[in-house]
């Protein structure tokens, strides 16, 4: 306790609205979500998203009718996305924006720490939401950029279209009576090291 | 301005420090000479009078505009020096003409010999006979400060109206006058680990938004325990404060599932959009049966005015009672009245009845036959 009053100290800040609104609304029907300070923004800040036609009587009024929160001065902006495309090449369209305000407290309020442990995060099936995650980013990643995108010769061949191409190309050189080379299937039945014969390694 | 070896009086004769028969005499001597041992001295000498000027020269010292300077090199920047222009103009028109002309041709060479010139002139009556020296010499020079400015009634004021010239915050110049506070100590702020932790009210409003205290946003699982929303039957049997109670609890429901669904986005914890959504509409589901149920009120409220309106028992006027209901006698009588009708109607049946009964046989047995 010594330690805390050798500090400075803070004054508590007073509550400075003297009237409310007057207009009564029984019914209202806004979704006002409380969200996480920035690390280093003061306790007595609070941001909320609110809905586009608030404003900062009225979430003052609201805070202190319906939660109780008493606030000294409340600043507000609007985020605005940038324009959006339907299905990458549908028409051009911007996404409706989002009002935020940010309410000095005149109680502190500290928000609990974030759930960063994996075994806290469980319920939320973390581990497979990150793994989702990244391979969207790299499939993204990928589309985006076209020197990623390997070119057709350069894809894998695989087996089973290996295997039928080489005896493809076994048949026809048996066709002309040429010699097929060591390396070809086996046919069973025929003696091994008998020419024009195709064998299995 | 010309070359210095232009001016007449450049070409006087050398520098001699002994005083002349007339003190007026000698200045203009002085004046003239000056400059030409200057120009007249070997280079190495010239070479060592030409040093550049320093804070420490104490007619050039401003330093006391400028922050010091620490480090490895102390040289003050180029910004750093001080110029004319700082200074407050304390010195004579004699010492600025002076120096003016002097210090463009040789910066050097001025500070001593103005020394001197000084030393040979320190009374009042001296330096008067100098202001008159200067305007004897005035006729020759071509020199800027002498030119007679074209001035012209309403001409704009030659002075400088930018207040800040010189200052910026980029080259470190500092202010230009001394501040009262400049020399006081700024206190420092503290960091944010050495405050106390800050005690947040366990009943603090803003809880109310966390579905959860230690995690904020609600698990998936725990979005699932919901059940269905209110029908509209079920609210229809409330009165309005229990309507309007049940209104605000959904609200607030809402606003939990908001922070959470923020949180859970923004911190990247993982699945559990769609229960949440899924609890948001069965919230949503009860408080548009709430306004069902109103707008159902509200309806028959309307219907009910109608009614009034041709009721004689009501009175919509808002003077006195409402409702009026008619006396009891009145009501007896009208009771009475329909006992009578119904008397009458049953009096009428019977005799109906009796005539029925007693039909004509004939046509009684040809109804029978046909029907057979």
């Amino acid at each position: 306790m010594s330690s805390m009053n050798s500090l400075p100290r803070i004054a508590e800040p007073v509550q400075r609205w003297k009237r409310f609104g007057e207009k009564q609304l029984f019914l209202p029907n806004h979704v006002v979500a409380l969200l996480r300070p920035k690390p280093k923004q003061s306790p007595h800040l609070a941001t909320f998203a609110v809905p586009l036609q608030f404003n900062k009587l009225d979430l003052r009024d609201y805070l202190h009718h319906a939660y109780g929160v008493e606030t000294t001065a409340i600043r507000s902006f609007i985020n605005q996305p940038k324009p959006e495309r339907k299905n990458k090449t549908g028409p051009w369209y911007r996404p409706r924006a989002q009002k935020m305000m940010i309410a000095e407290l005149v109680k502190p309020f500290v928000w609990p720490e974030p759930v960063k442990d994996e075994e806290a995060l469980k319920p939320w099936d973390h581990a497979m939401y990150q793994k989702l995650q990244k391979d969207r980013r790299a499939q993204e990643k990928k589309q985006k950029d076209p020197k990623k995108v390997p070119l057709r010769n350069k894809f894998a061949v695989p087996d089973d279209v290996k295997s039928v191409s080489q005896q493809a190309r076994e048949l026809l050189r048996k066709a002309k009576g040429l010699k097929v080379k060591e390396k070809g299937l086996k046919v069973e039945g025929k003696e091994e090291g008998e020419k024009g014969e195709v064998k299995d390694e | 301005m010309g070359r210095r070896s232009d001016h007449p009086n450049f070409e006087s004769g050398s520098f001699s420090s002994k005083p002349a028969p007339s003190s007026a005499a000698a200045f203009a001597l002085l004046v003239g000479t000056f400059v030409t041992t200057a120009t007249t001295t070997d280079r190495s000498t010239q070479a060592s009078i030409q040093r550049r000027r320093r804070p420490g020269d104490e007619s050039w010292d401003c330093s006391h505009f400028i922050p010091a300077r620490g480090g490895r090199n102390p040289k003050p920047h180029k910004h750093e020096l001080p110029t004319t222009y700082y200074h407050r103009r304390t010195t004579s028109r004699t010492e600025r003409y002076i120096t003016t002309t002097m210090a463009t041709a040789a910066a050097s060479a001025v500070r001593p010999s103005l020394g001197a010139a000084f030393k040979l002139t320190p009374s009042p009556s001296s330096v008067r006979i100098s202001h008159q020296l200067v305007s004897l010499t005035r006729p020759m020079s071509t020199t800027a400060p002498l030119l007679k400015r074209h001035t012209y009634p309403g001409a704009r004021s030659n002075k400088d109206m930018s207040k800040s010239r010189g200052q910026s915050a980029l080259r470190r110049t500092g202010l230009r006058w001394r501040l009262s506070m400049s020399d006081d100590p700024l206190p420092k702020p503290r960091s944010r680990e050495e405050l106390p932790p800050v005690e947040v009210d366990p009943d603090h409003g803003l809880w109310d938004f966390f579905p959860n205290r230690e995690t904020v946003a609600a698990s998936p699982e725990d979005d699932m325990k919901h059940g269905r929303g209110w029908m509209v039957e079920e609210l229809r049997g409330k009165s309005w404060e229990d309507l309007h109670r049940l209104w605000w609890v959904c609200v607030k429901e809402r606003n939990r599932i908001a922070t959470g669904a923020w949180e859970r986005e923004r911190g990247k914890m993982g699945f559990g959009k769609s229960e949440a959504q899924g609890r948001d509409r069965e919230v949503r589901v009860t408080m548009r049966g709430i306004k069902h149920v109103l707008t159902e009120r509200f309806y028959a409220w309307e219907d009910a005015v109608k009614l009034a309106e041709s009721d004689p028992e009501i009175d919509l006027s808002g003077k006195g009672r409402a409702f009026t209901p008619r006396e009891f006698l009145e009501e007896e009588a009208a009771e009475a009245k329909v006992v009578d009708y119904l008397v009458e109607e049953e009096a009428a049946e019977v005799k109906a009845e009796e005539k029925a009964v007693v039909p004509p046989p004939e046509t009684n047995v040809q109804g029978e036959a046909a029907k057979l």
